[in-house]
């Protein structure tokens, strides 16, 4: 794609206030309207799938919690599952319902820094306070759990590392009744203003057969009327014994990945009562040998992180270290369909658009 | 001795009105740090946090802090900035704020310039703001400053139209451009706020006085996610205090306006009239406060579309509805 | 799921030199490069197939050759295919998907990126995560870097 040479050639840097991340946006604009983007991106890219071809496979967890920073569970569930499905690992019944409660307990987490974030972007401060002060208590919540609150590597392969706290359930579901009282008031304070609708309906249409041909995941694509969404249609973990519902919308705008968002913090909140009712007891971690060398073999493994289909995928040889690890992160994939959204959409709305796409910088450059 | 000072000013005239303009600079600086430790207090609130805590009781200390700190900084002037423009744009902003307090009455007898024609001055003075916005936006030299101060004026200008019109339907019920007989009036015959057209205008007002002083949901020229800092992203130290400052200063002051035209002005039993004035002003900023920080911000298209297909024939047609009622 | 295999089997006979169904829903193929436009152009057009969402494109390096993984999945039948090829060394090109699948686009870029790898018909193959003037391919098992000693640029390959 060319950068037309007309008009005003503007840089949204690597830093700038509506920060998403180190992310570079080359706009050429005509006055208000926005002719042409380009997406400038490798300011955070470290390396991280090359380092982990240097360390034996259960060494390279700890670099996920650094992917999606603000879904760091997703990312450790991602690749544990990656290497279970490569060294055929069972995981215990126990394992499968605690990682359950905790990528839901971080799917909560995540949509409110999304929240926050674009309530501010839109001018809506206070809807970032309130959204980190509900955080602050899923963060709390984490941290007695796994000992983290951002970092938390707390999936291993074949379960997780040790059994939850005492009390724990009884203080999810403390926070939950809470949560739903607060999502009511989100929805007053946003959700029903009426600048809000203003500023996101109708802006930014990701039309449904472009979202599917990109590869869209998560809210981008559910907001544009696929129900595609990993934890129905791979059924992994406990996922096929929960009864929960995905929210899809038609309209493909701003509006309705905020609306998506939005309802999906109440389904994870069904999601954890029923997790925390229906929880067996037993054993929550396999065994494995010291040296773990799974056999020859490709395997891949797709997880529903808050941003969409975060995919790992790796090459083993028989060795103990991987030959290949793969990283899909959705927001790569969903950053790469910005250009088409941006076409003939004003500079005012780059910001509410960008916001919905809901990236992190970590797992697009790795 | 009192004697002898106050005759001294009375012969030289023109030396009292100075003394005046003086007091009501400094009233003009000060002024703002009470109105943003308020803001940050109320803000905090609202946001369900603390406000400014640790500097002097409860905080209040905290924007002296932040002047001291402001007049500290170093001076940086942009290479390739306009430099006349560049120095000039504050004073000008500040100056248009002194000018306003200039007419305003306080309290019976205690305004600086009595003009009989004073609503038609602070509506005149009121446009150096926009010129001043204008002037830092485009000698920043800054692509993102000149775009923001280009938003401000396209918005402040829409925006004058309806207030003035509002502004026209009280002259129209008392009578009299001058703040004073305004206020006067108000005394003998109530609060203009009862007047039904009166009610329609104030709001009209209202909604222009959030537009005329930049803020939520109209602060698109200083939005920070878009642009930085709109036509002040380069200003830094003194010079930005002195924007900061004027800008609050004019909340103080486009409520205090209000204040006199829709409510009375100092009217009001019991209570020194100085109070009552001060009080009615914070109501108002409180407000204004409240609003800034409940909705998000409106994109510049549908700003203007709001002055221009909304306001303008609202405030028109409330202008004939009150000719058509007549005064009483 | 059986039937589709064998029509599309059927269709490009030796260039699937090998094919195993994982799972009920999951096949894996293993093609010539060659036919690597032409198969990813059939499993997204035939109507027993319908892959319409290209979910994932790497490479990676053994030590002797490139092998590059494709997988799709169809929001129609919810089924999934991976498509896997090798490369040689001395001459790592092969079709680009990008026209097909836009999604694809950037993932083509990462691999020229890191690998090298060469996609006929991309419409703008060049680098994406490192920056513009960086020499060398990362991510080959060849691939020495020592450090330069300038905080700037950082190693810099050896060879």
């Amino acid at each position: 794609m060319e950068i037309l040479s007309q008009g005003m050639v503007i840089n949204v840097g690597p830093q700038h206030p509506s920060t998403h991340g180190v992310l570079r946006l080359i706009l050429a604009l005509d006055g208000e309207q926005i002719l042409a983007c380009e997406p400038v991106i490798g300011y955070l890219h470290r390396g991280l799938e090359k380092m982990m071809e240097r360390r034996p496979y259960r060494h390279n967890i700890p670099f996920t919690d650094r992917l999606d920073y603000l879904a760091a569970l997703s990312n450790n569930l991602g690749i544990c599952q990656c290497i279970e499905r490569l060294g055929a690992v069972e995981v215990p019944e126990r394992a499968k319902y605690i990682r359950v409660l905790l990528m839901e307990l971080q799917r909560i987490a995540s949509h409110l820094v999304f929240l926050g974030t674009f309530g501010t972007d839109l001018g809506a401060t206070t809807m970032f306070l309130y959204a980190f002060r509900e955080r602050e208590m899923v963060l709390d919540l984490l941290e007695e759990c796994t000992g983290a609150r951002l970092t938390y590597n707390w999936v291993r392969v074949g379960g997780v590392p040790d059994d939850l706290p005492e009390g724990f359930g009884q203080k999810v579901l403390d926070f939950i009744k809470l949560f739903r009282q607060r999502i009511d008031e989100y929805n007053q304070l946003l959700t029903r203003n009426r600048i809000f609708r203003s500023r996101t309906r109708g802006i930014g249409v990701l039309p449904k057969e472009t979202a599917l041909a990109y590869g869209c995941s998560g809210p981008v694509i559910r907001g544009s009327g696929v129900p595609y969404d990993i934890r129905k249609v791979a059924l992994y973990e406990v996922y096929d014994r929960v009864e929960f519902e995905v929210p899809v919308f038609e309209q493909g705008d701003v509006w309705a990945r905020y609306l998506v968002r939005m309802e999906e913090m109440r389904q994870s909140c069904r999601i954890i009562e029923q997790v925390i009712r229906d929880m067996p007891d037993g054993p929550v971690l396999t065994k494995l040998p010291k040296i773990f060398k799974p056999p020859a073999g490709i395997a891949y493994s797709r997880v529903e992180s808050p941003r969409g289909e975060l995919s790992f995928m790796m090459v083993s040889d028989g060795s103990p270290n991987p030959v290949r690890v793969h990283i899909r992160a959705p927001s790569f994939v969903n950053l790469s369909v910005l250009p088409r959204l941006l076409e003939g959409a004003k500079v005012a709305d780059l910001v509410a658009i960008l916001g919905s796409l809901d990236i992190v910088l970590g797992e697009i450059d790795r | 001795m009192i004697e002898a000072v106050a005759s001294f000013f009375v012969q030289h005239p023109l030396l009292w009105t100075f003394v005046k303009a003086v007091v009501l600079a400094s009233f003009t600086l000060m002024i703002p740090l009470a109105v943003i430790y308020i803001e940050r207090k109320v803000a905090g609130y609202i946001q369900s946090r603390l406000g400014p805590v640790h500097v002097g009781p409860q905080g209040t200390f905290q924007t002296v802090a932040d002047a001291l700190k402001l007049l500290l900084k170093e001076d940086i002037v942009p290479t390739g900035a306009d430099r006349r423009f560049f120095y000039l744009a504050p004073y000008i902003a500040f100056i248009s704020t002194v000018l306003s307090f200039m007419v305003l009455p306080f309290a019976p007898g205690w305004v600086a310039l009595e003009m009989n024609v004073a609503v038609l001055f602070v509506l005149g003075v009121s446009l150096f703001n926009v010129v001043s916005i204008l002037m830092a936006g485009w000698s920043s030299n800054n692509k993102y400053s000149l775009l923001g101060g280009l938003r401000a004026v396209a918005q402040l200008l829409s925006y004058e139209i309806p207030m003035v019109l509002s502004v026209l339907v009280v002259v129209f019920y008392t009578g009299s451009l001058s703040l004073t007989e305004i206020i006067e009036y108000q005394v003998k015959h109530g609060w203009n706020i009862w007047h039904p057209p009166v009610l329609i205008a104030a709001l009209i007002y209202f909604i222009c006085a959030l537009a005329e002083i930049n803020r939520t949901p109209f602060d698109l020229p200083e939005a920070e996610s878009e642009l930085v800092s709109g036509f002040n992203t380069e200003y830094s130290g003194m010079r930005f205090a002195l924007f900061f400052a004027s800008e609050f200063a004019n909340n103080f002051f486009i409520t205090a306006f209000a204040a006199a035209l829709f409510f009375g002005g100092w009217d009001g039993p019991i209570l020194p009239p100085i109070v009552w004035m001060f009080l009615k002003v914070f109501v108002m900023i409180f407000v204004f406060m409240w609003v800034r920080w409940t909705p998000p911000r409106l994109r510049i298209d549908q700003i203007l579309r709001f002055a221009w297909q909304g306001l303008v024939p609202l405030s028109l047609l409330n202008l004939l509805f009150a000719i058509a009622l007549g005064v009483r | 799921m059986k039937e589709a295999i064998e029509n599309l089997l059927q269709h490009f006979g030796e260039a699937v030199t090998a094919w195993s169904q994982v799972s009920p829903d999951e096949v894996r193929f293993t093609i010539c490069p060659d036919k690597w436009q032409e198969v990813a152009q059939y499993l997204r057009d035939d109507p027993q197939w319908q892959m319409d969402y290209p979910a994932d494109l790497t490479v990676w390096d053994t030590g002797q050759e490139f092998g590059v993984y494709l997988r799709l999945w169809s929001s129609v039948y919810n089924h999934n295919v991976l498509v896997l090829t090798t490369l040689s060394r001395e001459r790592p090109v092969i079709a680009s998907l990008a026209q097909l699948y836009p999604g694809v686009n950037w993932h083509e870029r990462e691999m020229y990126d890191m690998y090298g790898v060469i996609f006929d018909g991309h419409p703008n193959l060049k680098r994406i995560l490192l920056p513009d003037d960086w020499e060398g391919f990362p991510f080959r098992k060849d691939y020495v870097a020592e450090p330069s000693g300038d905080p700037l640029r950082g190693p810099q390959p050896v060879n």
